[in-house]
């Protein structure tokens, strides 16, 4: 599953084609059980959806080099 | 040139991202979406293995496809698809990947300046060629992971610290920006602080504010704005980009404003004579005092902005929490009053749990709007005068049909039914107004001057914030400098 991790009310997700050379590398945030916003991984910058609230926004700075594993897991998969 | 909020691109809507269904027909996936489109696509482009996928078994939920693959269950999200299936939805990824490739330069070069190494010290420690770290610095080259890491730890910086790394914004060309984007002057110097705010502060409050980069400052395209919550403008004929710059800037206050309160999800009643009730038997009148004390007793903040420009006033909800913004070049407590209660109305009515709404245009008594606003007119006549057309009634009695007489009908009829005198005045001008009588000019002669409802709002505010709950110190800053009276700046 591409979980990577679930906080509050809200989940990190990266998925196999995350990973595809042509895009940012990115990530998925789900709030509440719905998927709201795609996420460039180094800046965490919006590709699209959004807003992010600033809580979270925080969060996923702590938690980056967490993300970043779980999608090098899913490019080296 | 001013900031604009863009329509929003096919791909930021809804029904562009939610699946609805899935087959697998000769050997393509086919997805339909929300919006109609159906798509076929190659299951080998979305899957890594796709030998034993199970795909009579797929669950299609909106945001993903569920694939027994093994004893696995492996999951497309919406965007794979989207990004394989649509042309120009995968351009503009390409392009979102440029410019990432260039905030990630712009970051790298400004940290790089921040501990005063050169670029040859960073690419000998990093080993990588110098050539290769300005080409990365430049935006020309998609940095790899690796030397990611090897670049930042020669800088003894982290991933996180990229993150959140905020490129220095200089405050004379941020002056100049912020005037292009339509920004009153007096906003501007808050956020510059006169000019004596630093320039890493100005770009975090830049970053913070209006979701602007020192990329996006520098280059000369028109700034545009992404709505920090989901947004929408009350009266459409006034949704200038000017009152867009300051929408957000007034968005991102109410929402410090949020942090610094503690407090529950608030329950506005739908019935203004309800509200109305409950200050009648604590107050014995409806007036603004008695209407901002209600609000704050049932978790309603509002918060009072003292700026030049078209913004009139905006409530927003965080998770519940309802906040008020009120701008008026008046400090009529009338027209407060009214305002306030308006917004009660879209709290109650308008508002999700988690939402904006804007008032770019005067909100006015006058009819013509759309629905909504009527609605919110309506609900605050209720509000602060019970029954209006039964008092419009009783005033055309009380002063026997003749308008020299009204003014003095007005005050007295007011205090007979305990009702603010400068309200009722207002709304009996509107109902003459629309037989074509101006009394306005007697209706502004009869508001309360004593009370000063900017002044008040402040007050009340600054009794209640709590300022240690916002975090981040400069937050802290920009909230004390938003909340500053016009009067009392130094410019």
């Amino acid at each position: 599953m591409p979980t990577v991790f679930e906080q509050e009310n809200f989940a990190v997700k990266v998925y196999f084609s995350d990973t595809d050379r042509h895009q940012a590398p990115h990530f998925h945030l789900w709030v509440e059980g719905e998927s709201v916003a795609s996420i460039s991984l180094l800046t965490l910058t919006p590709l699209v959806g959004g807003p992010v609230s600033r809580r979270i926004m925080k969060v996923l700075e702590v938690r980056i080099e967490e993300i970043w594993e779980a999608w090098h897991e899913c490019n080296d998969a | 040139m001013s900031a604009t909020m863009p329509e929003l691109p096919i791909w930021e809507q809804r029904a562009y991202q939610r699946m609805s269904a899935a087959e697998l027909r000769d050997g393509e996936l086919w997805i339909r979406f929300a919006n109609g489109d159906e798509v076929g696509v190659d299951p080998r482009r979305l899957l890594r293995s796709t030998e034993r996928a199970d795909w009579e078994s797929m669950t299609v939920t909106p945001a993903e496809i569920l694939v027994p693959v093994g004893d696995e269950q492996l999951a497309i999200s919406w965007f794979d698809v989207r990004a394989s299936t649509d042309p120009d939805f995968a351009g503009y990824l390409g392009q979102a990947a440029d410019d990432e490739a260039a905030r990630i330069g712009q970051r790298l070069r400004a940290m790089r300046e921040q501990r005063g190494m050169t670029a040859r010290q960073v690419a000998d420690l990093a080993g990588i060629t110098p050539v290769s770290l300005s080409r990365i610095e430049n935006g020309h080259h998609d940095v790899v992971y690796k030397t990611l890491q090897r670049l930042l730890s020669a800088m003894n910086f982290t991933l996180a610290d990229l993150a959140s790394f905020t490129t220095p914004v200089e405050p004379d060309m941020a002056r100049v920006r912020l005037k292009e984007a339509g920004l009153p002057p007096t906003v501007i110097e808050r956020i510059l602080e006169g000019g004596k705010a630093g320039a890493e502060q100005v770009a975090r409050r830049l970053q913070r504010i209006f979701g602007w980069s020192a990329e996006d400052l520098t280059g000369s395209d028109p700034l545009m704005l992404r709505p920090v919550t989901p947004l929408r403008f009350k009266a459409s004929t006034n949704q200038t980009p000017e009152s867009s710059a300051y929408s957000q800037w007034a968005l991102a206050i109410a929402q410090l404003v949020d942090e610094a309160l503690e407090r529950a999800p608030a329950d506005v009643p739908d019935n203004p004579l309800a509200i109305r009730e409950e200050i009648v038997a604590e107050h014995h009148t409806v007036g603004f005092e008695s209407l901002l004390s209600w609000c704050w007793k049932h978790g309603v903040a509002v918060v009072p902005l003292d700026d030049s420009g078209g913004f009139h006033g905006a409530c927003l909800t965080t998770e519940g929490r309802p906040t008020v913004v009120l701008k008026q070049r008046t400090s009529s407590a009338s027209r407060w009053a009214f305002d306030l209660a308006h917004e009660l109305a879209h709290i109650a009515r308008h508002l999700p749990a988690d939402g904006a709404l804007i008032e770019a245009g005067e909100i006015s008594l006058r009819p013509g709007r759309d629905d909504d606003e009527q609605e919110a007119n309506d609900f605050a006549g209720e509000l602060l005068l019970g029954d209006p057309d039964r008092l419009a009634d009783q005033l055309e009695q009380d002063s026997a049909g003749q308008i020299r007489r009204l003014k003095r009908a007005v005050s007295e009829r007011a205090q007979a039914e305990r009702i603010d005198t400068g309200v009722l005045a207002n709304y009996l001008a509107y109902r003459l107004s629309l037989y074509g009588t101006d009394w306005w000019g007697t209706a502004a002669k009869l508001q309360d001057t004593a009370v000063d409802a900017p002044h008040l709002t402040l007050k009340a505010i600054t009794q209640r914030l709590e300022p240690d709950r916002i975090t981040d110190p400069d937050d802290r800053r920009l909230l004390e400098l938003a909340l500053t009276r016009e009067n009392s700046q130094g410019d």
